[in-house]
């Protein structure tokens, strides 16, 4: 395959908008992901149940779905929550929440230092407590946010993003370092109280808990497992939505029509799937922002004959592979095609015959 | 390198790991382009097709940026894990891998310099988990690997008692952005998890352990799954069914892509091992025979498997070697006859193999002939035998007048004709038979076979 | 020193009334959304968001803030601390915090003070963030399509944004040309409404109240042919009526207003002529075209002609006079309208013309799947006689 480089400019891109197959790697996620009309409702203030096949885009929309809380500047509180070990102990999940809601505050407090000092001694002192829950504890934690430069050096180690963009650590970081280590903290909180403080101590208006991975187990393969295991979630739902805290499931399609997920009053069910229009504009969004708004569809870098490249694209894929990874795949092999016959465009035999280079690359 | 010692290992040699001039023979094929770029990869790839040939390249040829750690997932057998726990217990040791190709990369501590308290302490946790034994011990142990100045950088880290600031009980995730902090700090920028090995896992096919097994590695996967790091699994074709049955998620992150060789590829491993192995740097098969013939020869019996070429062409080398100048037309059809391809059986699957060339349809009788011969090679085989054999099922000959003996002259055409038509199936010229040769009037044997 | 068309004086300002209902009626229906008036060069699309804040203001509950991103002066408007305007120099990154500062104190905002002042703008769009919504705000940015992408993505991190993070809120935007590429789903969203060509009535009543306010040169008995050479667009029917040259010589000046104005400042005085020159035969060509549809027509066989096409088409591009839709790239009709005109009236159309039609036979024949397709890029309905 051709480096990247060679048909960018050839073709007049900035970027590679097809460099990742998984866009929950894809820094201009933000501005490409498209949304299915579906599943908008993931984004409304009310707990939700995302469904969709491995690889049919739930973690991406996650993380679109973080990102625009962050954008919010926290009146609308992101946790993201993904469970890394399997255990089927009742407080299991809200633990780790818990634990999850620990790196999003120290994020929060880390975007906005300045916040701190001005909170009530019994805040800070609960703050304390919560962020003992964070990863090789707190105290490690705060030699980072000592010894650290950026922001972005955090999200790495925490795995979470920052709430605001502060163009580097400064002393009133190294201030809520000092003022963290010397607090003491106040004893475990419970769940519920670490709600209360990240409304009362942060303004926060509502708490969005993003819950994906649970599919990633092998215990979890057979749906009433599955369900089973979440039974503890489905069941705060009610009450946890009158306080404006809401969950949002990322679950595996094979499960979308389990009565306890279907039928709650408490919580929206939308299926993530793909119909060719959708694949289409999966790739035009990329087109368009890979070359700064210059075009908005691979027919602008065609041969006059061919028209509807995206569609046709996505015509050619089978049924299983009606995926957006598919589709990208489908765009590398044809730009990297087009590149090596020496065109200047992408032409008719590109098209068609970039099915069986699609074929073996599979 | 230029020694004829060498160049028997460079055809006969076909463990990647025991190649010191890979580099300089190494043919780039388009999965090994693929391999390249920053996807996660599942490359499938036929015993001796050069999977850690290109794993071995790969590593060569990274980028300053880019770290990469060797995985050969042991089959985890100590306790009967399965599920999440059998996962866990693949990814402890992949991180093991991770902590120890930080120590065997031996730039850490030039890329580190005086690392930061957090950076230092981070790192000593991460190896005091992560070490197969006892840290300073493992450490020391590397001395012939590491600088002395290295290996006291290292021991000045863990003079430092362990700060109590790291708590036990992380997630594994966790730990690897942990050591992505670490990497970042060494100005890596990304993480590329190598797997390869898994041949070993099960010599004979494949069972329902390989698949938990598969389901275990790719389980573990998901727990790398972020945005520096890629995974480069290297997965024998046999194990692709087993594979596709597991439910990994990760498969739908990764390429799947094939190692074939085409047949100018593998001309071009042949020649560029040819160069590495004769005094002239120019050596290619052309100078060595008639290479049209040659070439024919290798693309029919060899088919697209360099573990073939090489075999066939090694003694090739030896010949021309030998005589000291290039075999001509005649001399390279004599070699051809000479040196025929080997003949395999598949038992259980009934698959009769020349070199890489299968041979299609063979009838029962065909089949229990070349068995009943490939059990007796190195001795004649009368026709008699071989009729009772193939047509009766019995190992041995009747008695005169025993119901099932019967009259040599009902059952001769017959024998003849089964002959006849193996000789068409497996000889290169039926006329001038190498494989299935008769002894007159003592019966026939079979040559060249290989168990 | 501003052209007469980019001081804004609300005694001038003529119809819209349509517009200005369906905000009122969308601010009524809605708590909150985001409506971006699209408009071609010449539209009218800053006078109208001028006015638009004017009436807004007038309501109690509304907290209009206006953001004009190019040069503009509105002497009416000097008092007011809830209008970023600058008759000197287009808006720019480091302008952010300052228009922070004064959102913050118009919209009672507490905000979080610290000593260091790099941090000031991210406790500013906090606060925004945070506000208690005892009123509405409205924020009215005129030419945001236009402006650089940094100062475009600023706006959006720091004001909109935060902004929309509180329940009731408005957001006016006005764009020429292409969409840009937003980031956060409400703006991808927006509600596009289309700022049409004024009715003639309408130009004609508005060069009239030009006219007695002093401001034009030409008669009025010129102005019906005035009201038709500009095809709607308020722009050229000003220039043109404020010309002192002939009427046929006044409508190449107004299309060279229309044009160079907006070209990017480093582009030499000859290359504005080309460009000129080459979007008068781009404005011939009737279906959307792509370089490689129009390079021959242009630059005939000049070896250099696809570099030469691109050029003019990312400057074009570059002024948002031209954009990439469906199946090619448009020229704004605003712009194509009155060069039709004038080619027409000026006799010049005939030559070019006659290398389309050229052009178009060829491509017919090298791709006659899509014979159809080429067929219409002669304009229709246009007669030289």
């Amino acid at each position: 395959m051709e480096p990247p480089a060679t048909w960018l400019s050839v073709f007049g891109f900035t970027f590679d908008p097809f460099e990742h197959l998984d866009s929950t790697k894809d820094a201009h996620l933000q501005e490409y992901l498209v949304i299915p009309p579906a599943v908008q409702n993931t984004l409304l203030d009310q707990s939700v149940a995302v469904f969709a096949q491995p690889g049919g885009g739930k973690s991406a929309l996650r993380i679109y779905t973080a990102n625009f809380y962050k954008d919010s500047r926290g009146v609308r509180f992101p946790v993201t929550y993904v469970p890394e070990d399997y255990s089927t102990q009742s407080n299991f999940h809200f633990n780790g929440i818990k634990r999850s809601l620990a790196r999003a505050a120290f994020m929060y407090l880390a975007s906005y230092p300045d916040l701190f000092f001005d909170l009530s001694s019994e805040y800070k002192k609960q703050l304390k407590g919560l962020l003992l829950d964070l990863p090789f504890g707190l105290d490690f934690n705060l030699s980072l946010l000592t010894e650290s430069r950026f922001l972005s050096d955090l999200e790495a180690v925490l795995g979470t993003s920052a709430f605001s963009s502060l163009p580097a650590l400064d002393r009133a970081h190294h201030q809520l370092a000092r003022e963290l280590a010397k607090e003491s903290p106040s004893k475990s909180l419970a769940l519920e109280d670490c709600f209360a403080l990240l409304k009362d101590a942060f303004g926060a208006k509502s708490i969005h808990i993003l819950i994906d991975g649970l599919d990633g187990f092998i215990e979890t393969q057979s749906p009433e497992s599955l369900l089973a295991w979440i039974e503890p979630l489905l069941n705060v739902l009610e009450n946890w939505q009158n306080k404006n805290i809401y969950l949002k499931f990322f679950l595996p399609l094979d499960i979308s029509d389990a009565p306890a997920l279907t039928n709650s009053r408490y919580l929206r069910a939308a299926s993530l799937t793909w119909d060719d229009h959708l694949l289409a504009e999966v790739v035009r969004r990329r087109v368009f922002v890979a070359s700064r708004g210059a075009f908005d569809s691979l027919d602008a870098i065609s041969a006059p004959d061919v028209r509807s490249v995206e569609l046709t694209l996505a015509h050619q894929l089978g049924e299983k592979d009606k995926l957006p990874r598919q589709m990208i795949i489908k765009c590398r092999n044809l730009l990297a095609k087009a590149v090596k016959s020496k065109k200047e465009w992408i032409t008719s035999e590109d098209l068609f015959d970039g099915e069986s280079l699609y074929a073996a690359a599979i | 390198m230029n020694s004829a010692s060498s160049t028997e290992s460079l055809f006969k040699t076909l463990k990647a790991e025991n190649e010191p001039w890979l580099g300089e023979v190494f043919v780039s094929l388009p999965a090994f382009e693929r391999l390249k770029e920053n996807d996660s990869t599942i490359l499938y790839g036929e015993t001796g097709s050069g999977k850690t040939a290109m794993r071995l390249a790969l590593t060569k040829e990274r980028d300053e940026k880019i770290f990469t750690v060797l995985w050969q997932p042991e089959p985890i057998l100590e306790n009967p894990a399965s599920g999440t726990a059998l996962a866990q217990q693949a990814v402890k040791r992949a991180l093991n891998a991770c902590a120890e190709s930080l120590i065997l990369d031996g730039s850490l501590p030039r890329r580190l310099g005086e690392p930061s308290g957090h950076i230092a302490s981070a790192l000593q946790w991460f190896l005091q988990n992560h070490l197969p034994f006892d840290t300073i011990l493992y450490i020391q142990d590397q001395a012939n690997h590491l600088s002395q100045d290295d290996l006291q950088w290292y021991l000045k880290l863990f003079e430092q008692p362990l700060p109590p600031v790291v708590k036990e009980g992380v997630s594994f995730k966790d730990q690897l952005r942990l050591l992505l902090m670490i990497l970042r700090a060494a100005k890596y920028e990304r993480l590329w998890l190598t797997i390869d090995g898994l041949e070993r896992w099960t010599p004979r096919g494949v069972g329902d352990q390989v698949e938990a097994l598969l389901e275990a590695v790719l389980s573990t996967l998901v727990f790398f799954d972020l945005k520096e790091v890629s995974f480069k699994f290297f997965v024998p074709s046999s194990f692709k069914s087993a594979l596709h049955k597991t439910s990994g998620v990760e498969r739908y992150r990764s390429i799947e892509t094939d190692l074939t060789w085409s047949a100018d590829s593998l001309r071009e491993m042949l020649e560029k091992r040819l160069a590495c192995a004769l005094p002239s740097k120019k050596a290619s098969l052309a100078s060595l025979c008639d290479e049209e013939e040659f070439l024919h020869w290798l693309k029919e019996y060899g088919g697209t498997s360099p573990r073939a070429w090489l075999g066939f062409t090694a003694p090739l080398v030896m010949e021309y070697q030998k005589r000291g100048k290039r075999l001509t037309s005649a001399h390279t059809r004599e070699f051809i006859f000479q040196h025929p391809a080997p003949l395999r059986f598949h038992r259980e699957r009934r698959e009769v193999w020349v070199g890489e060339k299968r041979i299609t349809s063979c009838s029962t009788p065909e089949f229990r002939v070349l068995e009943y011969l490939s059990a007796h090679t190195g001795k004649i085989t009368t026709l008699e035998e071989l009729y009772y054999y193939a047509y009766k099922e019995l190992n041995e000959v009747p008695d005169k007048g025993a119901p099932d003996w019967t009259p040599p002259k009902t059952w001769r055409g017959a024998m003849d004709n089964v002959l006849m038509r193996i000789r068409q199936k497996i000889e290169p010229d039926p006329k001038h038979p190498r494989y299935l040769v008769t002894h007159h009037g003592k019966g026939v044997e079979l040559l060249h076979t290989e168990m | 020193m501003l052209q007469p068309y980019k001081i804004f004086n609300s005694a001038e300002f003529i119809d819209r009334d349509s517009e200005f209902e369906r905000v009122g009626a969308f601010q009524k229906e809605k708590s909150r959304g985001v409506i971006i008036f699209e408009g071609e060069r010449g539209s009218g699309k800053t006078t109208f968001l001028f006015e638009l804040y004017r009436r807004l203001h007038e309501q109690h509950e509304l907290r209009p803030f206006l953001i004009s991103l190019f040069p503009h002066s509105a002497p009416e408007f000097a008092s007011n601390k809830n209008i970023w305007l600058n008759s000197e120099r287009q808006f720019q990154k480091s302008d952010v915090p300052d228009v922070l500062n004064h959102l913050a104190h118009y919209l009672e905002v507490e905000v979080i003070e610290t000593d260091d002042r790099d941090f000031q703008k991210d406790y500013f769009a906090r606060g925004l963030a945070y506000r208690a919504s005892k009123t509405i705000p409205i924020l009215l940015v005129d030419a945001i399509y236009e402006c650089p992408d940094e100062t475009r993505l600023e706006i959006e991190k720091y004001i909109l944004v935060p902004l929309l993070a509180s329940e009731r809120v408005f957001i006016i935007l006005s764009g020429r040309g292409k969409y840009p590429i937003w980031s956060r789903p409400e703006l991808q969203n927006a509600e596009i409404w289309k700022l049409e060509p004024l009715e003639r009535a309408f130009i004609r009543e508005q060069l009239v109240k030009l006219k007695e306010l002093g401001k034009l040169q030409r008669d009025l008995s010129e102005f019906d042919a005035i009201v038709e050479l500009s095809s709607g667009n308020p722009l050229i029917a000003r220039v043109l009526a404020d010309s002192k040259k002939p009427l046929l010589d006044g409508l190449s000046e107004a299309i060279d207003v229309m044009i160079k104005d907006v070209l990017p400042s480093w582009i030499s005085d000859e290359e504005k002529l080309e460009i000129r020159s080459q979007v008068e035969k781009l404005a011939l060509v009737d279906i959307p075209f792509r370089n490689i549809d129009v390079e021959e027509y242009l630059y005939g066989n000049d070896p250099e002609r696809r570099r030469k096409t691109d050029r003019v088409f990312n400057i074009l591009k570059a002024s948002h006079l031209m954009v990439y839709e469906g199946k090619g790239h448009h020229l704004n009709q605003s712009l194509v309208d009155p060069i039709r005109k004038w080619l027409k009236l000026q006799g010049r159309a005939d030559k070019y013309l006659e290398q389309l039609r050229a052009v178009s036979l060829r491509l017919q024949k090298e791709y006659p799947t899509v014979k159809g397709w080429y067929e219409r890029m002669l304009p229709h309905n246009f007669t030289t006689a």
